[in-house]
């Protein structure tokens, strides 16, 4: 899990895998470009990869790895109309990485519940993979946060723009605090954690830390048990479309200002450079890893599936 | 999991306590750029302001941390189980400033400006005005024994130290009604009972005095008004 034990009884039967969830707020900061590319590096490694277009508004992970649209899709699976995940699961012409592609209808399928994601978890661990990566799609929204909640690793892909970064901690908050309500059952408590939710709230309090020091005076159980929490709570940091060493470094910053801030400490895996040969093969329909394995930002990808799977920190010393 | 003033020096830099000197360079650096300049990654969060309390305390612990002796000595103190807690409170500082310790006003006006005599001031006075915050706090809890934190007290307790309400306000960003509201004993203008709650520890909290004390208290004279009136 994101959080490194979990208690949703989600069932995980024989699944042995791991499942990362991509996300970050913004719109266009380069998730599914990442996601995908991330999924050929560990299916280069010899590894089984599923990759799950879970962006129920935009679904367009097909298009990032030239595979043309399939005719069944997530959502066949979740308004029942095939029985199993394996049903919708589509092979994407590369060794070792299949695909199910997202729900085009997506007015319905917005309107998931938590059964129904569960039993989606559930089915996905059916599925005979070392990965399953989830794309996530932009915003906030309960299905995005839930999926990224329902990951054994959380990956927050931002990039060097304020836009980008603001979202980013709005989606941090939102997943964090939408764990923290899950967790209790405490009504005042529930409420309070949702009056937080907006900043200006009457009780002054702004930061996980001071809602977790209010929490522990009206019940000191439940208080403890936020603290776990957020030491649990370690989603990994990436930042895309870097330009400059400056860029590379507001990786740093915002890990630095998320510890001080919020009390979460994120792990900063890595970037990657911006580059023209990216975007060609974005129209080209081709995967960027395939086209230039040699390239720079495909190393960055390499560098960061590396760290991601070694729990590290990306190396100072290292970098390009 | 602290705020960041409460947090020790390591906890400051983002380094573990056995870091080598080079690493204490490097997030000393890191923070310098983070949190001085215009940084894209702090301004949503932090204010100008907050980030310049963030880059005294970067300061503060680079200064400690850095020299190997003045490290030692802060490591001894750690171990000493001064907890971080206790180490540097801020909420604690501004009744310190505003009420400076009896002894130390008193030794001043004793003492006379020459240097020889200063040096031979008697020891005891001389520790209390060194002792650390956190040991005055306990001192001042230990002389409230016996008393029952009603919001009369509190007002006393805060009259005593020169502290406006306006400033308990501020710092505690509690509004200023309900402090005195909750100093006036108004128990029927108070706001709900978990937010009271709340408000208490906050406000006890900066004051220096036994926050939960002061919390169990005032909730025993709240709901026994409130019930009397039911
Ligand atoms: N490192 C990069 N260098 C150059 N171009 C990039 C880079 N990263 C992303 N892009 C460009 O940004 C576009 C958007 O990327 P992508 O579709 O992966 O974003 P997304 O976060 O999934 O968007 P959405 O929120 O809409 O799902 C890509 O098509 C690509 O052209
Ligand atoms: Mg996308």
């Amino acid at each position: 899990m994101v959080f490194e034990s979990g208690d949703n009884g989600n069932g995980r039967g024989s699944f042995n895998g791991q499942i990362w969830a991509i996300g970050g707020g913004k719109g266009g900061t380069g998730k599914s470009l990442i996601t995908s590319n991330l999924g050929i590096c560990l299916s280069r490694a010899g590894k089984e990869v599923l990759l799950v277009d879970a962006d129920l508004g935009g679904a367009n992970l097909h298009s990032c790895l030239g595979t043309s649209f399939p005719n069944v899709t997530l959502s066949d699976f979740i308004r029942k109309k095939v029985p199993s995940i394996k049903n919708v699961t589509i092979n994407t012409g590369i060794p070792h990485l299949s695909l199910i592609s997202g729900a085009e209808d997506y007015l319905e399928v917005a309107n998931t519940n938590y059964a129904q994601k569960m039993r989606l978890l559930k089915q996905l661990t059916y599925v005979e993979s070392d990965y399953i990566l989830l794309d996530l799609g932009a915003g906030t929204s309960f299905n995005t946060l839930d999926f990224f909640l329902i990951a054994d690793c959380g990956i927050i892909v931002v990039t060097p723009e304020p836009t980008s970064i603001e979202n980013a901690y709005r989606f941090i908050k939102s997943v964090f605090y939408r764990r923290l309500k899950r967790i209790v059952n405490n009504h005042g408590i529930r409420e309070i954690i949702a009056e937080v939710m907006d900043r200006k709230n009457e009780l002054g309090i702004k930061t996980p830390i001071e809602l977790i020091s209010h929490i522990e005076v009206i019940d000191k159980a439940i208080g403890q048990r936020f603290k776990e929490e957020v030491l649990k709570f370690k989603p990994k940091l990436i930042i895309n479309s870097v330009r400059t060493r400056g860029d590379i470094n507001i990786g740093f910053s915002i890990k630095s200002t998320c510890l001080k801030y919020f009390g979460i400490n994120m792990t900063y895996v890595g970037y990657v450079e911006y580059d023209e040969s990216i975007w060609q093969a974005v129209r080209r329909r081709r995967p960027f890893l395939l086209e230039y394995p040699n390239s720079r930002p495909a190393k960055c990808m390499e560098r960061i599936a590396k760290n991601i799977i070694m729990n590290k920190e990306l190396d100072e010393e290292f970098i390009l | 999991m602290k705020k960041f003033n409460n947090q020790n020096y390591y906890e400051i830099l983002e380094v573990k306590e056995d870091a080598s000197y080079k690493e204490i360079e490097d997030a000393y650096k890191r923070a310098k750029e983070t949190y001085s300049g215009e940084s894209l990654a702090t301004y949503s969060l932090f204010t100008a302001e907050e980030c310049k309390e963030i880059l005294y305390a970067v300061e503060d612990a680079y200064r400690i941390l850095s020299f190997s002796k003045t490290r030692e000595e802060y490591n001894k103190r750690l171990a000493a189980g001064l907890s971080v807690e206790d180490l540097e409170p801020t909420h604690i500082e501004e009744p310190a400033k505003t009420a400076p310790p009896i002894v130390a006003e008193s030794w001043k006006e004793i003492a006379p400006e020459n240097k020889e005599t200063m040096q031979c001031a008697p020891a005891p006075i001389k520790t209390a005005v060194e002792m650390p915050k956190a040991v005055q706090t306990n001192k001042e809890a230990e002389s409230f024994e016996g008393v029952e934190f009603r919001g009369s007290i509190l007002k006393i307790i805060r009259e005593r130290r020169g502290i406006s309400l306006n400033l308990v306000a501020e710092k505690t960003k509690i509004n200023i009604n309900y402090l005195e509201n909750i100093e006036a004993e108004k128990y029927h203008q108070l706001p709900a009972e978990v937010f009271l709650k709340g408000y208490l520890f906050q406000y006890a909290r900066f004051l220096g005095i036994d926050a939960k004390k002061v919390v169990e208290d005032y909730m025993r004279f709240y709901s026994f008004n409130n019930g009397e009136k039911k």
